[in-house]
């Protein structure tokens, strides 16, 4: 057993204060002043988060999610457009050393890296009674459907992933704040979206709580990098640098970026 | 000025969107987007301007490739190709703007 790492249970939060938490994860971690971390939590409003590279405007319906309450956010990390459910989803991060993911992977690739950090939502997933498996490059399947996403970045030495766990999917939503090519479309895009994706409830039938969810993926990456989580709090630091973040990530440069 | 945009599926799922205005058979602007990983992230822009004042025949793959090693930089889940190759079918896309613009003209 390595040495303790710090778990971090920080509830639900709007999508600018937790990316903004996420961001100064890192940005801590990168400094040296806060261990390596996994951390836990949902969104509440409902939000969109896009990925670093993706066009705004090509990707979000602006207009449907003010009418349903439902915040937009850039992530720091590429990757694609999610749907954050307010109870459909749980959220995790991790933020470690180069070194440590490096010295815990056998493959110290970036895309080997994906592949350590997933094994610790596979692994979760397993203590749920569901067998799920990594695809490159960024996804969880159970039986080729997917249930769960991740996107990565890296800082000063530090990295970054985070990614969703679907409870349960309202597709039919996600179709309402997500464009699709071809508008045209969405219907069949719908149909195809329900043969790809999958989640906790289609797979076991029934209704799995936030807390039961996050206990297993807390074993799963206990066991998946071989550490103990020892459950801690944010420190001043990261709080103080959060809010600060938060006013960069609510913003509409940053959301209008690309 | 004509622009054009086009989509790129890459095997494995994941989109390259590019977006080029294109100014005496020259690239003036080109944009990139889509749900791809670049690692460090800042370097897609200095990727982009370094490709705006190319020749429409350029070796875009090359150019491209040649950039990201200078700037230390890693794709992942598409590769310098695949932008190549969204980025040459946004020129082709902007060239048949043109020819339909001129033809209404005639």
């Amino acid at each position: 057993m390595d040495e303790g790492w710090r778990l971090l249970k920080t509830g639900a939060g709007t999508a600018f204060w937790n990316m903004a938490v996420d961001e100064a994860m890192l940005r801590a971690r990168a400094e040296g002043r806060v261990p390596n971390t996994v951390r836990f939590y949902t969104w509440r409003p409902s939000a969109v988060s896009i990925g670093f590279f993706q066009s705004l405007a090509h990707e979000v319906d602006l207009e449907e999610c003010r009418r349903l309450g439902v915040d937009v956010v850039r992530r720091v990390t590429g990757g694609g457009a999610v749907y954050h459910d307010s109870f459909g989803e749980v959220t995790y991060s991790v933020v470690a050393s180069e070194a440590d993911l490096r010295r815990l992977s056998p493959d110290p690739s970036i895309q080997g890296s994906y592949r350590l950090l997933c094994s610790g939502i596979v692994m979760g997933l397993r203590l749920l009674g569901v067998e799920a498996e990594f695809r490159p490059v960024n996804d969880v399947l159970v039986a080729g459907r997917k249930i769960s996403g991740s996107a990565q970045t890296r800082r000063g030495g530090a990295v970054l992933q985070h990614g969703t766990l679907l409870l349960k999917s309202d597709l039919a939503a996600m179709f309402k704040v997500l464009k699709v090519s071809g508008e045209k479309l969405k219907d069949k895009a719908l149909k195809a979206a329900e043969d790809r994706v999958t989640n906790l409830f289609k797979e076991l039938g029934r209704e799995l709580s936030v807390e039961e969810v996050v206990e297993a993926l807390k074993r799963g990456f206990e066991a998946a990098l071989n550490v103990e989580l020892v459950e801690g709090a944010l420190t001043p630091f990261e709080v103080e640098l959060a809010r600060e973040l938060t006013s960069k990530y609510s913003s509409k440069e940053w959301l209008e970026l690309r | 000025m004509p622009s054009g945009m086009a989509e790129l599926k890459v095997p494995g799922g994941k989109l390259v969107r590019a977006e080029v205005r294109v100014e005496g058979g020259r690239m003036a602007e080109v944009k990139v987007t889509g749900d791809f990983f670049l690692y460090p992230e800042e370097a897609i822009f200095e990727l982009e301007s370094s490709l705006k004042g190319l020749g429409l025949d350029s070796d875009l793959a090359q150019a491209i490739e040649l950039r990201l090693s200078q700037l230390g930089a890693q794709l992942l889940g598409a590769s310098p190709k695949d932008l190549a190759e969204a980025i040459k079918r946004a020129v082709e896309a902007a060239a048949a703007s043109l020819k339909r613009a001129e033809a209404r003209r005639d």
